[in-house]
């Protein structure tokens, strides 16, 4: 791990380095009243040193929507043609620890079975310049899924805040070549981080651990109340998955009207109900409850069992952004306790 | 380049009036501008707004309803309530900020092959003279700025201390009642949520438990989203809390028959206003608390004096923008819908089994999460809840994204109360007004 120092002063021209270069430059700007990433035109917009953005930064790597191939049809022919290549080089700067490190999961799944080329394509282009973080709200809860505030995992790059300067860890090769190409505004000393990393975990008011027992029988745990209580609450919108870090589920769509159109990927989440429903008219998560359980079981068993790594970072956004109070961290907490 | 724009214009008529109307212009060897594509229909009843919307979304660059006459309906009223939904649909796209000269109706009788042509030169001029769509469906024109409208709050409304522990201890002893009576299986209330600030919604099913029962001016969601879903259905027959707002989206729910009034008990409970993010909500501050005298009990007492709403700037603000603008605020809005539905999940009012936007085949509602699919979702939710929707705030504070939805439902609601004298939520046996119509509405935009 390369280590390097950057001065308070020197973060603006880092930022305005970026800028300036030929690299897409995505941090968290307020637009709409709402603190999002978008790419960034002048750097006076970017706001880092508030707490987490209102949803993760993963649309640049997993858009919204983005089109599979066009299609036109020409009389008996149907000619196809290539989308768009992603956006060039991106630095995706102000992540939190707790999104960044949600990449473990989005790369582990795309690179699964399939190779997501939509997505590895703009994942080889990223640069993640993360930030850790300093104040941690009531909702946050990463050090109870393994993680930490000013943690290095997902990120190529960590910055951390330390009496006004920002201790800045390479943890790949990409961060080792970003410190090297804005090498100039860098300079070789090295803070220590665990005075922060201590005041800012000491911060965390939700201390977990949330886990789901690897050993217990999943049919067990499919009859567990707590699947009642958060589904007959949840009201069936998406709102928790499009805000996750690690949320990947998406549907695909043609897009088009007689003379052609396109095939499009689009975000989805498990708890709508059509998104299990069957060609036959049959669900066979025919209810709130079960869909609330698919939720937190792929997190924090199924993903973890297949890729060794737990699917929830702890950011606490679907927490916060649930309109009906559903909240993964009680949930999870009541799975662990003894059920009757 | 001006010399050669041919419009598009899209025309949906219908089959017994206008479009024998047209086919008479053509016998008749009436010349009349090229440019429109006529759609036949059965009837302007027929002919839903989603079609006009998706003339604009596959780009006409204009379109012309057009159907029999006030009174010579073939099937009677097709035409009495096609002018009530073009009504709201022609302020929407208004609001939206399409022109309007873009949609344009018309009535047009078998025997007037004259005016068909006539109209149709007109419209034709009309959107030639406004020149090609200045952006596509869903679109800013240039690069749109976010503005921020910001009414201010009147004076005085900062109302929304509810720390009443009375009214709270009232409540639950009356939830104890019910339950033990027998009266209800179950009170559907508030409670504490996870987090400072959040309440939520819990079922209380036991009378030994009714202490979850909380009251404070976090109550912000709307419960009776839970009359409809079968989760809380099958718990038995339902005692829901509820303030003057909520009750409206009860009465909604009971003229379009999705609620017995017998199945419900109502535990009214008197409000001062409710705040969000520590501030008062906006839409509380006009709240004169009608609607709680529905109620099957009502826990404490007094009702709002109500005050200024300051979203009413807001939406002069916009009316009184160029179209363009108006365009450009809303596509702004739009581009950060998620399309994650909160605002259909929170809202009692959209209690469909299926959803518009989950219909394929056709795919009114695109599902791509862009301008165009969005704008497309936005305008159908808001045709669908003209004349439906209280205001009771449910979606703007279910919506990760603060899209400004109170001012589009609210501006529908202006719509529907100053055109047809219609306020829903307040009497259970009113036939809602996109349901019905009189004979005398205005239909001064109609050629």
């Amino acid at each position: 791990m390369v280590k390097r120092q950057l001065s308070a002063e020197a973060l603006p021209r880092l930022l305005e380095a970026i800028r300036r270069s030929d690299t897409r430059l995505v941090a968290p700007v307020v637009e709409n009243g709402l603190r999002v990433f978008r790419p960034v035109e002048h750097v006076e917009e970017i706001v880092l040193d508030e707490g987490n953005t209102a949803w993760s930064f993963k649309e640049f790597l997993f858009p919204r929507t983005e089109p599979l191939f066009h299609y036109r049809f020409d009389g008996p022919r149907t000619e196809l043609t290539e989308p768009e290549p992603p956006e060039g080089d991106t630095v995706i700067l102000g992540a939190r620890p707790c999104d960044a490190a949600g990449l473990a999961v989005l790369d582990r799944v795309y690179a699964w079975d399939y190779d997501n080329r939509y997505y590895r394509e703009r994942r080889e282009r990223a640069t993640i310049i993360a930030l850790s973080c300093a104040a941690p709200d009531p909702a946050c809860f990463c050090t109870a899924v393994g993680l930490s505030p000013t943690g290095t995992r997902g990120s190529d790059v960590l910055l951390t805040k330390i009496n006004g300067a920002y201790l800045a860890e390479a943890s790949t090769e990409k961060g080792e070549r970003f410190l090297a190409t804005y090498g100039e505004v860098f300079t070789g000393q090295e803070p220590d981080k665990t005075e922060a990393t201590r005041a800012a975990e000491a911060r965390i008011q939700r201390p977990g651990p949330v886990a789901v027992d690897p050993e217990a029988p999943v049919e067990k745990l499919f009859g567990h109340p707590a699947w009642t209580d958060a589904g007959q609450r949840c009201l069936g919108c998406g709102a928790c998955a499009f805000v996750c870090p690690t949320c990947h589920c998406f549907d695909i769509v043609d897009e088009g009207d007689a003379r052609g159109g396109s095939r499009c990927k689009n975000w989805d989440s498990c708890g709508f109900a059509l998104f299990t429903v069957h060609t036959s008219g049959h669900n066979p998560r025919a209810d709130q409850p079960s869909r609330a359980r698919q939720r937190v079981l792929h997190k924090l068993r199924y993903i973890p069992e297949r890729f060794g790594v737990v699917a929830c970072v702890g950011c606490g956004r679907c927490a916060r952004t649930c309109p009906a109070g559903v909240d993964i961290y009680e949930t999870a907490g009541a799975l662990n306790s003894p059920m009757e | 380049m001006e010399a050669t724009y041919e419009p598009k214009i899209v025309a949906l008529v219908c089959n017994w009036c206008t479009y024998t109307g047209a086919d008479l212009a053509g016998t008749s060897r009436t010349q009349y501008a090229s440019n429109v594509r006529i759609i036949k229909l059965p009837c302007t009843g027929r002919i839903s707004p989603m079609f006009v919307l998706r003339a604009l979304a596959q780009g006409a660059d204009g379109v012309l309803v057009s159907g029999c006459h006030p009174g010579d309906c073939h099937y009677t009223a097709g035409n009495y309530h096609a002018r009530r939904k073009f009504t709201v649909l022609r302020e929407l796209l208004l609001f939206l900020g399409i022109e309007p000269e873009r949609v344009q109706f018309s009535w047009v009788s078998a025997a007037e092959g004259k005016k068909w042509a006539d109209v149709v030169n007109a419209v034709v001029a009309d959107v030639r003279k406004l020149g090609p769509r200045k952006a596509a469906w869903g679109e800013p024109v240039g690069t749109a700025q976010p503005v921020v409208l910001g009414g201010s709050l009147p004076d005085g409304s900062d109302r929304t201390d509810q720390s009443d522990s009375a009214q709270a201890r009232a409540l639950r002893a009356k939830a104890r009642e019910l339950l033990e009576s027998g009266a209800v299986n179950v009170v559907v209330g508030y409670q504490a949520g996870s987090l400072p600030g959040l309440m939520r919604a819990v079922f209380v099913t036991d009378p030994a438990r009714v202490d979850q029962l909380e009251w404070n001016a976090d109550c912000r969601q709307n419960l009776s989203v839970y009359l409809t879903r079968d989760a809380v259905k099958k718990l038995g027959k339902i005692g829901l809390v509820v303030k003057a707002c909520d009750v409206k989206s009860v009465v909604g729910l009971i003229q379009e028959n999705q609620v017995a009034r017998e199945d419900v008990v109502l535990i009214g409970m008197a409000c001062r206003g409710v705040q969000v993010d520590g501030a008062p909500a906006a839409r509380c501050a006009a709240c004169d608390g009608k609607g709680l005298e529905l109620a099957d009990h009502v826990i404490g007492e007094g009702a709002p004096e109500p005050m200024a709403d300051p979203r009413l700037e807001e939406i002069a603000r916009l009316d009184a923008m160029s179209p363009e603008e108006r365009w450009n605020f809303w596509q702004a809005q739009f581009a950060q819908c998620l399309r994650c539905y909160a605002c259909r999940a929170a809202c009692p009012m959209c209690a469909c089994d299926r959803c518009l936007a989950e219909k394929t085949q056709p795919a009114w509602i695109p599902g791509t999460i862009d301008g165009r699919g969005n704008l497309t979702w936005h305008a159908a939710r808001a045709l669908h809840l003209a004349g439906r929707c209280v205001d009771c705030g449910a979606c703007i504070a279910a919506c990760p994204a603060n899209i400004r939805l109170d001012l589009l439902n609210l501006k529908m609601a202006m719509v529907v109360r100053d055109r047809f004298g219609y306020v829903p939520g307040l009497d259970p046996e009113a036939t809602p007004a996109l349901a019905s119509f009189h004979e005398t509405d205005a239909q001064e935009f109609i050629r």
